[in-house]
């Protein structure tokens, strides 16, 4: 990496505390021998996309945020992305006339554009690849963890279809930093304490795990599970009936721990443990599109509560209410303050693993939610679904990811490939919607 | 006790974006303005923290959180 100590410079945009801790994911993944902290965020779409009008809508999006055509660089302790005033790529790839099928390449060409290993110093932040077929394309946004969560990569689709793009620039700022700013000295150590305690309590009971994990590339391999309209809605249904709707994100947490428990996990011990981000920006904020703005609390079960459907929704309510009410939320940020000081290798190591040197997470969870864009049109072409994959560390070496759009849930099974094999993600596929389901199977059944 | 002041102010600075805050109005559709599941979690303990008031998980419906004024009526329901 380059590492240089230049005067202040405009082109330098220095990495957040949120950012450090995707920075210090990204060498972990890199460390297992795999890609780094490949993301994608892509269009299903129909018709044919204007190009021309998307590549200048690519100049204009670089013109607002130089950051998104640039490099990472690293002065003394600090990272930062390095504008390099080159446009935003636009990478094509055609069907071959051969005999794999139209949606077959698709899939495979979005696994190799995450699987692509690239040194982090001469990687791209942010491209575009445009797969196209006959009828219907698949446009992905890959992005480098670091640079922006899930929430900006939904934003810079936003700004792209925006008449008003200048309304996405402006308070490029830390929401992590600002929130830190409000709390006095005190008040910092105290939300510390917290942060520790939250830890500790997690770390009583060892999490299990789907794999060992191992070290040596491997290859992301994803499956997507569509629902249709009606089925994501007897789903939500039971979501709202089972913990009411405020808690949607855990009717999906505890149904996929139940799952998990049923299937079996390769690693046992005593608890599943699920960590999920939560994001600091204002829902439908269209500012700030740059950067990672999010914080991380746990959903933790020991196999005795899972079993028990019923108990296990009451016992995730109540820890999710207990975290808020004690202020754990935001407990970890005085911590992600203080990793910027920390070597990448130790701060890995202090994000991912217990005191006994176990992996904390079973599993990487995300609800994005439902995906409402602007228009249903992206220059020319209509939206008819999104994908979200990314790449992970080894363990745990599975990612769930839930997202819904115009009422259709998607979940997206990304797991590492040898460390998982796809027969037990088929099965916890099945064993999930099982749980998914469980309330209106049973009212079908009366 | 003025509830709305408070709970508008937390409301527009931390579960919502509004543009231009002070044209949000009280009645105006919050789920529509982007209030999720965890914005509601965070409101419901932003309000029995600030107003000492308990908000059953049981009365946790749409027309409970819709609005401004909704939420208003759900405490006020509350403290009495």
């Amino acid at each position: 990496m380059t590492n240089s100590s230049n005067l202040p410079d405009k082109q330098f945009r220095r990495l957040n505390p949120s950012d450090q801790v995707l920075l210090a994911i990204d060498h972990e993944i890199r460390q297992d021998g795999n890609a780094g902290s490949n993301c994608g965020f892509a269009l299903e779409l129909k018709g044919s996309l204007d190009v021309e009008s998307f590549k200048q809508g690519l100049l204009e999006l670089q013109r607002l945020f130089p950051s998104l055509s640039s490099r990472l660089q690293q002065r003394g302790k600090t990272f930062g992305w390095k504008s390099i005033d080159a446009p935003i790529s636009l990478i094509r790839h055609h069907a071959p006339e051969s005999s794999i099928s139209e949606a077959d390449f698709k899939h495979q060409s979005l696994l190799s554009i995450i699987n692509h290993a690239e040194p982090i110093e001469y990687a791209a932040p942010l491209d575009f690849h445009l797969i196209e077929g006959t009828h219907t394309s698949l446009l992905v946004l890959r992005w480098l963890h670091p640079l922006l969560d899930a929430r900006g990569a939904k934003l810079v689709f936003d700004c792209l279809m925006s008449e008003n793009r200048q309304r996405f620039t402006g308070r490029d700022i830390s929401l992590v930093e600002q929130r830190l700013q409000n709390w006095s000295w005190l008040e910092k150590l105290k939300v510390a304490w917290l942060g520790r305690q939250y830890n500790a309590q997690i770390d009583r009971l060892d999490s299990d795990l789907p794999s060992q994990g191992s070290v040596g590339k491997q290859q992301l391999q994803v499956i997507n599970q569509q629902l249709s309209v009606e089925q994501s809605n007897a789903i939500m249904a039971n979501a709202n009936q089972t913990v009411g709707m405020g808690y949607k994100s855990l009717y999906f947490i505890g149904c996929l721990m139940r799952a998990l428990q049923t299937v079996g996990m390769a690693v046992k011990n005593d608890a599943i443990c699920v960590p999920y981000a939560f994001n600091l920006r204002q829902p439908n904020a269209p500012v700030p599109l740059l950067g990672n703005h999010v914080s991380v609390l746990f959903s933790q079960a020991p196999h005795g509560v899972i079993a028990d459907r019923q108990q296990l929704f009451q016992h995730l309510r109540e820890q999710y209410a207990q975290t808020i009410r004690r202020g754990l939320d935001y407990s970890f940020l005085p911590w992600m303050w203080v990793g910027r000081w920390m070597s990448l290798e130790k701060y890995g190591k202090v994000l991912r693993q217990q005191k006994n040197g176990g992996e904390r997470g079973s599993v990487w969870f995300s609800d994005i939610g439902e995906m409402r864009f602007p228009s249903e049109q992206f220059f020319a072409a209509s939206i008819t679904g999104i994908r979200h994959v990314c790449l992970l560390t080894s363990p745990p070496s599975f990612a769930v990811l839930f997202g819904q759009f115009k009422g259709e849930l998607c979940i997206t099974y990304n797991y590492l490939q040898a460390d998982i094999a796809t027969d037990w993600v088929k099965q916890v596929n099945s064993a999930l919607q099982d749980e998914l389901f469980a309330l209106q199977t049973e009212h079908n059944q009366q | 006790m003025d509830i709305k002041t408070p709970l508008r102010f937390f409301v527009l600075t931390e579960l919502i974006y509004c543009e231009d805050a002070e044209t949000f109005g009280d009645d105006e559709d919050l789920l529509e303005a982007g209030l999720d599941s965890m914005g509601i979690m965070r409101l419901i303990m932003f309000a029995e923290r600030e107003f000492k008031v308990t908000l059953p998980d049981t009365e946790v419906e749409p027309e409970s959180v819709r609005s401004i004024n909704a939420l208003v009526d759900w405490i006020e329901q509350h403290k009495k």
